[in-house]
């Protein structure tokens, strides 16, 4: 279903914008997006487990500022990237103990940390941007690979393939989808499912610091709101590629696809001249196209599995109907 | 022993969140007043008062969509839409009367579209107001050009501008009177009921007859309409508007909801509890400029707030709960 | 006849297996009429059909003569009748009036209908004063005990205008004094006019209230009596209906001196209190008990899902604490939850990543996924439990109940558990795999494993154990062995009749 919606948008693309499909252009425009695809991966896992974390872009700045002053301060540009990283995973870790150990939404406790991290972000940055980073680190987020293959796109998908296989072949895979599909029933099973839960927003901070890394090495700069908004996108991504937004359930494959989606529609919608600010108004459509595409989903596989289903034991976690008692 | 007499302390003051918010709003005045005595001064207060009223309301709007157990990240877009659609018109000469009804029209659109689709599509209110927020963030920059409203007609900046009996900020009247309405309608209307009984326990709602899909819808339209109304106050009083104006606002209202007694997992809450709570972030964001603590750590304080309220309605709600068994 | 309202041969299924077949109930004006049967014979279900919670596969319901399809609850409380379910369901942060009048509240017109606090906080009051129970209705309902919730739960019914009550366990938490004003109020609604219908396992409590009594037994209507010309002998006789099948006796042979398990004095208050029992290895324990006596919570406190608050668990003589779920399986304890749809198996996926859930260490090497041994791991356990499905792959919301259940017992029994909860083993199981499963829980046993088998089918217990423990209301008040065991017995040792 992903794959025709790609082929399509290219398809639409190429007509309304001679020159679009010229692939070596193509190849290059992935690294206005590659980024994005980073902290998709890292938040596909968050979402299967059942959470959420709306604090990427923050994560992402807050990174990325540590990066620069670092290295203002005259550290190696590369230890100061994977210390930026590191943060990025401290930040995570903190969402994660925040998340688990209250047990209070993880939409509430990423919205704060949102605004915290996006604050110490923009105050470490006190004067603006940093920029000047040695050209050794620039060709990470500006190279090609034999010309032209750029190095971000290769990140990337080494990333993907990482994450597809520790999702698909590894025994922490398998817990974050239980643990997503049904927490109670993990826990029965004696999962540790808050350190499963965990993990995911640490990882889900490393990735940011990845992404900043790759979007500070493109711009040659970093800036105190370099990762503000970003979540919709991420979010966004990871939705239309198939990850479902109750938990359990989401491929790799498919989010990969729904980062070529996205960012190739911001592309087209950029040489169309759509200011990126009208191009959000299409990014929340499509969020909430995808969410009600999920639903409908459901809806219609609750309907084919026909009336005589038990109340109430659904595929969907069932809201409760007050009347608690087992049958007698 | 002493777990009992904190737990005893702590239910005292969850049973009233008001009466806390207010003797703490009182002391914090007292504190700051003997360290920056020009802090504590009429004029200040009253700026700080009519400063705070755009997120007193929106505050209210969220108290009414989290009583449900639901969310309005979009409520700072729509007041920003509004100020940018109203303050357009105004200065293309539209009557105020007609401007209130367009405003109360952007409200009533905004908040359908988020309650529609929690309610009939039944999306995750997170989800939708995601993106709605950024749909009408995106609203904004179409209908200006990026550029900013201004020249507003005096006729209009004079809703906000005066004083009742040269003493009360017109500001604060509205608010007050937006205040009593929506309390009123909290504790004493049928449907205001009917949403605590949602987000106390939707099973037993529905039992009792309560028809879910039709009442979810309020919480938001009303939540847009109180957005929209504090827009056109903000646009008065400020006199100018930007295509980024609200983008703040979100985390603000909420973060006043909380404090101020409402729980995120729904059923509990109330407009006098946010409006104070909205007054305290107020005052602290005032009072980080005087303390010549950079703004940009408001945000990082209202995150740390919004925690601590959270985190501590959870352990009050935990210790009601074993005190119950 | 004047019936107010009456099931005529209802029927209903869930997911193939038959409930309740060819129903019917009458209730007249002024009735007070007591449904009874054992755990599992239908009586929940035709209360939710009469209340509007389920629709039934065949049959109809009429009210005052007329067929009406009971849609909804909401749709019942129209017609006059309401329900008191067995688990109040509040809404805690609100007041207690507020819980009583939610959906009906009493106003004053101001321009349009405004909720009176003062109105319903005094017509609560009054409510509360007439039943003579003291309760603040201002405070709010989730500081009440559960006994208190229940009587605000009756409460609701009772403000409106009520045709028919229909009560289902409305003793099961209710302290004596509080029983006594739930008697009292049957009385004066009798007197009033209004039919009662009200599902009981406390015989002592039909016998006093009602004037006739249905039994049900195993989906059926058995028989309406009169409460004088049945005695409450024969009335368990009727609800139990066979003799006591013989054919499952196993003999256990074991010699050990100490105890596999050892529990002392176990105590989660309110759920259970001062639990105290000893299984041996090889042996078949039963647990039984009414619905609430408190079984499932010492099985989940032994698990580590609920740790007990005081008292000691041996194991093999030694002590240990079990504070989790993680240190119940190093000790080798193992548990098939009730619920299996909430606890036991992910429903939207496979069967073999459910049967290795558990037993991913053995699958596993340095944290990477052996599919080969999964398979393995999975083949071997859906052979010998024999588990009907076409690929191991299949999702298990596609088995059968029996399957499925079999699925929740293979993950554990890969890990060779030395003690094994069973919760409810063949609730939703067709009779079929109903004996599949006697014969592994046997097999088990003679093995070595210990079993505690908590069942409310009676028959079931009696065929599978070698001596049967027995709970009411939290305690653990019987050690029935086998010379002793009987369905009379346990029945009236659970509802604590005494002959």
């Amino acid at each position: 279903m992903t794959v025709i919606v790609f082929i399509a948008e290219m398809a639409i693309f190429s007509i309304a914008a001679p020159g679009f499909l010229n692939f070596v252009n193509w190849l290059s425009m992935t690294e206005n997006f590659t980024f994005l695809g980073v902290m998709a991966l890292s938040q596909t896992f968050v979402i299967m487990a059942g959470g959420i974390d709306l604090s990427v872009g923050s994560t992402m700045s807050l990174s990325g500022v540590m990066m620069g002053v670092l290295w203002q301060h005259g550290i190696n540009i590369w230890i100061a990237a994977i210390f930026g990283i590191l943060i990025g995973g401290g930040a995570g870790w903190v969402n994660g103990q925040l998340v688990v150990r209250t047990g209070i939404q993880p939409s509430i406790i990423t919205l704060a940390t949102l605004f915290i991290y996006g604050s110490l972000a923009t105050v470490l940055d006190g004067q603006g941007s940093i920029y000047g980073f040695p050209q050794s680190f620039v060709n990470v987020g500006t190279g090609d690979v034999f010309g032209v293959v750029p190095v971000q796109l290769i990140i990337f998908g080494a990333v993907a393939l990482v994450f597809a296989f520790v999702l698909k072949r590894t025994t922490y895979g398998r817990l974050v989808m239980f643990v997503g599909y049904n927490e109670e029933v993990a826990h029965y099973s004696g999962v540790s499912t808050g350190r499963v839960k965990v993990w995911t927003y640490v990882v889900s901070g490393l990735n940011s610091g990845l992404a900043a890394v790759l979007l500070g090495s493109y711009f040659a700069s970093v800036r105190g709101d370099m990762g503000t908004n970003m979540e919709l996108s991420v979010i966004t991504i990871c939705l239309v590629g198939g990850v479902s937004i109750f938990g359990g359930s989401g491929t790799i494959s498919g989010v990969v696809l729904g980062t070529l989606i996205l960012g190739m529609l911001a592309q087209g919608l950029n040489e169309l001249n759509m200011a990126s600010s009208e191009q959000s108004i299409v990014t929340g459509v499509i969020l909430i196209l995808a969410v009600g595409l999920q639903q409908f989903n459901v809806y219609l596989s609750g309907r084919r599995k026909g009336a005589s289903k038990r109340p109430g034991k659904g595929v969907l976690p069932p809201i409760s109907d007050g009347i608690g008692s087992t049958e007698s | 022993m002493s777990t009992t007499t904190l737990n005893r302390f702590l239910i005292r003051i969850g049973d009233n969140r008001e009466i806390s918010l207010a003797a703490f709003i009182v002391v914090l005045l007292a504190v700051l007043m003997i360290a920056v005595p020009s802090f504590v001064v009429p004029s200040n207060l009253s700026e700080i008062a009519q400063n705070s009223v755009t997120i007193c309301i929106l505050a209210m709007g969220e108290v009414l969509v989290i009583v449900t157990k639901g969310i309005d990240l979009s409520v700072g877009a729509t007041l920003g839409m509004t100020t940018l659609i109203v303050g357009q018109l105004a200065v293309s000469g539209w009557p105020i009367w007609a401007l209130l009804g367009v405003a109360l029209l952007v409200g009533v659109v905004a908040g359908s579209i988020n309650g529609l689709l929690v309610s009939l599509a039944k999306l995750p209110p997170i989800i939708v107001t995601l993106g709605t927020l950024s749909i009408y963030t995106g609203v904004m920059y179409i209908i200006t050009g990026g550029n900013w409203v201004t020249n507003l007609p005096e006729s209009f900046q004079r809703l906000t501008s005066w004083s009742l009996l040269n003493f009360f900020p017109v500001m604060v009247l509205y608010m007050v009177a937006l205040l009593l309405v929506v309390t009123i309608f909290l504790r004493y209307s049928i449907t205001g009921r009917h949403l605590y009984a949602l987000g106390n326990n939707a099973g037993a709602a529905r039992l009792a007859g309560i028809n879910e899909r039709k009442v979810i819808v309020i919480p938001y339209i009303l939540s847009g309409v109180l957005a929209a109304i504090a827009g056109v106050l903000y646009l008065s009083y400020n006199g100018f508007s930007t295509p980024s104006t609200g983008s703040a606002a979100n985390l603000q209202a909420i973060a006043a909801a909380v404090i101020g007694g409402t729980n995120v997992f729904g059923g509990r809450g109330s407009a006098m509890g946010a409006v104070l709570g909205a007054l305290l972030l107020g005052i602290i964001s005032e009072s980080l400029v005087f303390f010549h603590l950079l703004a940009v750590w408001n945000d990082a304080a209202e995150g740390v707030i919004i925690l601590i309220a959270v985190v501590a309605d959870s352990l009050l709600s935990r210790s009601m709960r074993a005190r119950g068994a | 006849m004047p019936c107010t309202l009456s099931a005529s041969s209802v029927s209903k299924s869930f997911n193939g297996v038959n409930v309740v077949q060819g129903v019917s109930i009458h209730l007249g004006a002024g009735d007070v009429q007591a449904l009874v049967g054992e755990n599992g014979a239908g009586k929940s279900t035709v209360i939710k059909i009469l209340s509007g919670v389920y629709q039934p596969d065949e049959g109809s319901v009429y009210y005052e003569g007329r067929a009406v399809k009971v849609g909804s609850p909401a749709h019942a409380h129209s017609l006059g009748i309401y329900t008191v379910h067995q688990e109040p369901a509040m809404m805690p942060q609100l007041s207690v009036s507020e819980n009583v009048f939610m959906g009906s509240h009493p106003t004053r017109r101001l321009g349009m209908q405004w909720v009176s606090r003062r109105d319903m906080n005094a017509q609560a009051a009054s409510i509360f004063k007439r039943l003579e129970i003291p309760l603040d209705v201002t405070k709010p309902a989730g500081s009440l005990t559960i006994a208190q919730q229940q009587m605000v739960e009756i409460a609701k019914a009772l403000v409106h205008q009520v045709k028919v009550l229909i009560l289902d366990e409305p003793t099961a938490t209710l302290s004596s004094h509080e029983t006594q004003i739930l008697f009292r109020i049957v009385r004066l609604l009798q007197a009033e006019g209004t039919a009662v219908l009200f599902v009981s396992h406390r015989l002592d409590e039909v016998f006093a209230l009602a004037s006739s009594v249905t039994v049900m037994r195993d989906g059926i209507n058995v028989g309406n009596y009169g409460t004088d010309t049945i005695t409450e002998a024969d009335l368990v006789k009727l609800m139990i209906g066979r003799d006591v099948v013989a054919s499952h006796r196993r003999t256990w042979q074991g010699t050990d001196e100490i105890p596999i398990l050892e529990v002392r004095n176990l105590s989660r208050r309110p759920w259970f209190s001062d639990v105290s029992f000893k299984l041996f290895a090889g042996e078949i324990v039963g647990l039984a008990g009414l619905v609430g006596a408190g079984r499932t919570n010492v099985a989940e406190a032994l698990f580590g899902v609920s740790p007990a608050e005081t008292g000691e668990v041996f194991i093999r003589g030694s002590r240990c604490s079990i504070k989790n779920v993680q240190q119940a399986l190093k000790q080798g304890i193992i548990y098939v939850p009730e619920d299996r749809h909430k606890h036991g198996i992910a429903i939207q996926v496979g069967i073999m990543p459910n049967l290795t859930l558990p037993n991913l260490a053995f699958t596993s090497r340095l944290g990477l996924l052996d599919s080969a041994k999964e398979s393995a791991l999975a083949s071997r356990m859906v052979q010998s439990l024999g588990v009907k499905s076409h690929s191991l792959h299949q999702p298990v919301s596609q088995l059968s109940g029996g399957n499925q259940q079999k699925v929740v017992f293979g993950k554990w029994l890969a890990r060779s558990p030395n003690i094994i909860l069973l919760d409810e083993p063949t609730r939703g199981v067709d009779v079929g795999a109903k004996e599949e499963i006697y014969r592994i829980i046997k097999d088990l046993a003679d093995r070595g494993s210990a079993i505690l088998v908590i069942s409310s089918d009676l028959p079931e217990i009696l065929g599978l154990a070698d001596r049967i423990l027995v709970m009411k209301e939290g305690e653990m008040v019987a050690d029935v062995g086998r010379a002793d065991m009987s369905e009379e017995v346990i029945m009236l040792h659970a509802t604590g009749v005494s002959k």
